[in-house]
């Protein structure tokens, strides 16, 4: 191919330039104005990777905390039916109480302890909270959240900043960032323009369990059955021994206990009551967990409960049995094996803990351990 | 310090003004550019400063060693022997330094493998040694300044400030352009006045490189990573994961390059391009004048014309295309993988040149619509042949390559592994889309600043759409260049 074919930099901005650099702002002002024009409901996005931190966050500082609340890493978000819950929760008690899954894909305890005080400092605070654990929350040994300033508080954030190293480039960023995040509602909801996107692409509405709708899996693949995935051991194995650090480990990170530890006493402290219950995994992820690891895990769990005097709800104390025709995979339920845990989930926990209002300690559940 | 941080905004926003002001005294003007410049290399590690004053002053000595020489009325052997002694000192030194800290840990476990591997017990030997960034490149900067002062192509620099500024001048220290001591040091001997119309074209610069980086690049990213971080399962979903990398790796460098070249605009200094729609060349020798311009070139200069070019005969010319491009694979990390990329293209470019008589043979005449249709299939062609080099680039190792070449080649309708999901590929397609379209207007008219010419509202629209995307598509965390690291 000749040389002709080249391409150069030939034309210059001429000198009307700054009136076309002037469009493009003012254009940006318009979708801000247009973007502070919708409902606050409608600017909150929903994507259900990374986009559900953001969605948390808004839909608690707009509309407070939903009387249930769910929390836990995205296992946790599959396996409660949230329609379902509420339904089952409104007959029984005669109210028609709010219910949303702040669940967040890999959130770990850390996390959901900022989460916890996000939702205990908002202007509606919730009435039960219900902590659904797999050995996943307390994975790793690290201080690694991305997430605990998101939720944090601004004294706890200058906390959080204060035992962490910055960088320069974080030290100045960070607080441009944050200008930008409180002022600029584009910026804010920027989660909103993906989601659209992403609405657009796959010819499916967003549906959020932060709202108290279904959650995406559940609306829209609620067919996907374990027994059908075609996954292997060898898969499954591959996950675990990705979650395992350098030596080989899977480790159960004492920071993260100790998270665990700090969120019940927020919640005492509030007087919210909150339920620790073990997340249905299938057996296979089980089987591929190092030998003793959920023994371990369960162990951690009872004692830490015991010792704060929190409810710690086995799967075996809800009575029900799951198989792999209830698992989408070796991770999260379908929506028929939600269906059967939230069933479950709401007639002996949720609705006796309701009844019992914020004096009904723990005694019932931890008692029988 | 990161071109995508706001702390490089705000940098920018002292440092161009005070440039402005300071155009009137060219000395004050360097003086400055040099500490601020020393203040964003040292915003990475301020240790490895010691490291760029001990490059500079060797190669600036060194310059002024060559200079006395040079000026001598009369050259015998014994001043050539002695030019060429300081020629060795500058090389040595410059190379020996990037050798150390790029490629030690390199040859020595390399050397391990064999030995154990030939049944000899051996004490590891490799050491902690953490690459100052950028080191490449400004290596490259200094080694063509003392070679081409040893030549006689430039003047000696006698101002230490003067020559420190153009080894350092932040916008193009750690990532290039590899500039030239013929075209770059002039700028920094005179005044430069910035005219409104360079202020201008250096903006849309930095917006359209912060655009490519934070939106495209950092977006599909992490399909790339996914892709060459998972087992291969299927040859169609591993090609997908190598159009991703191809993506990023473009958006990412050029990127990089315009926000560069544009902050140098806005201070009136010129830096050479060295992107030209790398995607739309035909064969490996259109490539490598399109891609990395400045470092094909100072390949060209410095190594291959040097080893006898294309004038020792055609056996001769090969086995140089081949020792630069291996070398120059070498030069992108310290991995086996880099030297296979480097080889890879060396073995294109002997193809190639092989082949030359017989494509031009049978290529039909470029007006004809076969000879259109001819242009395009070469485009296609090629594209997936720099694919299958990027395959080689990013891989983990080698035999992370040998088993994405087996499944291409073995299982390309395989199962879709779990990584590739509507969303990826909804992003993939966008952002492809996306940079095809302003490059196929660019390629079309001939012309990079094509925006230019459209009416003005249109321009304001893509202005809109350009900060638009930034801040709600952008990956504004803090994403490394690739480049950084070589």
């Amino acid at each position: 191919m000749s040389s002709s074919t080249f391409s150069s930099e030939k034309a210059t901005p001429g000198p009307k330039e700054p009136l076309a650099i002037l469009i493009g702002v003012l254009l940006l002002l318009a979708l801000e104005l247009v973007v502070r024009t919708v409902p606050e409901s409608w600017r909150i996005g929903y994507t259900s990777a990374l986009g559900a931190y953001y969605e948390v966050k808004h839909q608690v500082e707009a509309f407070g905390a939903a009387d249930v609340g769910i929390l836990g890493t995205s296992r946790g978000r599959e396996s409660v039916v949230v329609p379902s819950l509420q339904a089952i929760c409104a007959k029984e008690l005669g109210d028609p109480l709010t219910v949303a899954n702040y669940s967040c894909a890999g959130i770990r305890a850390r996390e959901v302890e900022y989460l916890t005080k996000m939702l205990l400092r908002s202007r509606k605070k919730p009435r039960l909270l219900l902590y659904v654990v797999s050995p996943r929350i307390l994975q790793g040994e690290e201080n690694n959240e991305r997430f605990e300033q998101l939720f944090a508080s601004d004294a706890d954030r200058r906390l959080i900043g204060g035992s962490k190293k910055k960088t320069l480039d974080e030290m100045i960023s960070e607080p441009v960032l944050d200008v930008l995040w409180r002022t600029y509602k584009t910026f804010r909801h920027r989660m909103r323009f993906h989601s659209l996107l992403s609405t657009m692409a796959r010819g499916q509405v967003p549906s959020s369990p932060v709202k108290g709708e279904y959650t995406m899996w559940q609306r829209y693949d609620s067919g996907r059955k374990l027994s059908r995935s075609g996954l292997t051991k060898e898969d499954v194995n591959r996950y675990v021994e990705g979650l395992m650090n350098g030596k080989g480990e899977y480790v159960l990170g004492a920071q993260r206990i100790k998270a665990l530890e700090d969120t019940f006493v927020v919640c005492q402290r509030a007087g919210v009551p909150i339920v620790l219950i073990e997340v249905p995994l299938a057996q296979m992820l089980k089987e591929a967990y190092p030998r003793g690891l959920y023994d371990r895990f369960l162990n951690i769990m009872r004692t830490v409960c015991k010792n704060a005097g929190v409810p710690f709800v086995e799967l075996d104390q809800l009575g029900i049995s799951l198989t792999d025709e209830d698992f989408l995979e070796y991770s999260h339920l379908n929506l028929e094996g939600a269906q059967i845990f939230t069933k479950a989930l709401a007639e002996k926990v949720a609705v006796p803990m309701l009844r019992r209002g914020a004096l009904a300690k723990s005694s019932e559940w931890s008692g029988r351990r | 310090m990161l071109f995508n941080s706001f702390h490089f905004i705000l940098f920018l926003l002292i440092v161009i003004p005070v440039t402005w002001m300071l155009q009137s005294s060219v000395k004050w003007r360097n003086a400055f550019l040099l500490l601020v410049s020393y203040y964003f290399y040292g915003c990475w590690d301020w240790r490895f400063l010691s490291l760029l004053f001990l490059s500079t002053l060797i190669n600036y000595l060194c310059g002024l060693a060559l200079g006395k020489k040079n000026g001598h009325s009369k050259t015998n052997e014994r001043t050539e022997t002695k030019r060429r002694f300081i020629l060795a000192i500058s090389l040595v030194t410059s190379l020996g330094i990037l050798g150390f800290f790029k490629y030690f840990n390199f040859f020595v476990s390399s050397a391990d493998s064999l030995l154990h591997s030939l049944g000899f017990q051996v004490n590891d030997l490799t050491l902690q040694i953490v690459l100052p960034i950028g080191i490449s490149f400004y290596t490259f900067q200094t080694l063509s300044y003392t070679v081409d002062v040893y030549r006689g192509d430039v003047s000696v620099e006698k101002n230490l400030i003067t020559f420190a500024l153009y080894v350092s001048f932040f916008p193009q220290l750690v990532a290039g352009p590899i500039e030239r001591a013929p075209r770059f040091l002039p700028q920094f001997r005179r005044p430069n006045p910035v005219s409104a119309t360079m202020v201008y074209d250096g903006f849309y610069l930095i917006l359209w490189g912060l655009f490519k980086k934070t939106v495209i690049a950092d977006n599909v990213s992490s399909i790339a990573a996914a892709s060459f971080g998972s087992e291969p399962v299927s040859g169609l979903w591993t090609l997908f994961g190598i159009y991703a990398f191809a993506i990023q790796i473009y958006c990412d460098f050029s990127g990089y390059t315009d926000i560069a070249r544009g902050t140098a605009k806005c201070m009136g200094f010129d830096l050479m391009l060295n992107f030209n729609l790398p995607y739309f060349s035909s064969n490996p020798r259109e490539f490598w004048a399109r891609w990395h311009i400045s470092l094909s070139t100072w390949l060209r200069d410095y190594l291959y014309i040097p080893l006898g070019g294309n004038r020792r005969g055609p056996v001769r010319t090969y086995v140089n295309l081949m020792t630069t491009m291996i070398l120059g694979g070498l030069w992108h990390g310290a991995a086996w993988t880099f030297v296979l990329w480097g080889t890879y293209q060396g073995a294109l470019l002997c193809v190639h040149r092989g082949l030359q008589p017989f494509l031009a043979r049978i290529a039909p005449a470029a007006n004809s619509w076969k000879g259109r249709i001819w242009s395009v299939a070469c485009l296609v062609v090629f594209f997936h042949l720099i694919c299958v080099g990027w395959m080689l680039f990013r891989a983990e190792s080698v035999g992370n390559v040998a088993q994405m070449v087996r499944v291409m080649a073995t299982n390309f309708f395989g199962h879709r592994p779990g990584w590739v999901n509507l969303d990826s590929l909804v992003v993939l397609a966008s952002c492809g889309l996306l940079l095809f379209g302003v490059q196929i207007a660019q390629f079309l008219t001939k012309d990079l600043n094509c925006i230019f010419r459209i009416p003005l509202w249109s321009r304001g629209l893509a202005y809109f759409l350009l900060l638009g995307g930034i801040i709600i598509f952008g990956n504004l965390g803090s994403n490394e260049f690739i480049y950084f690291q070589f």
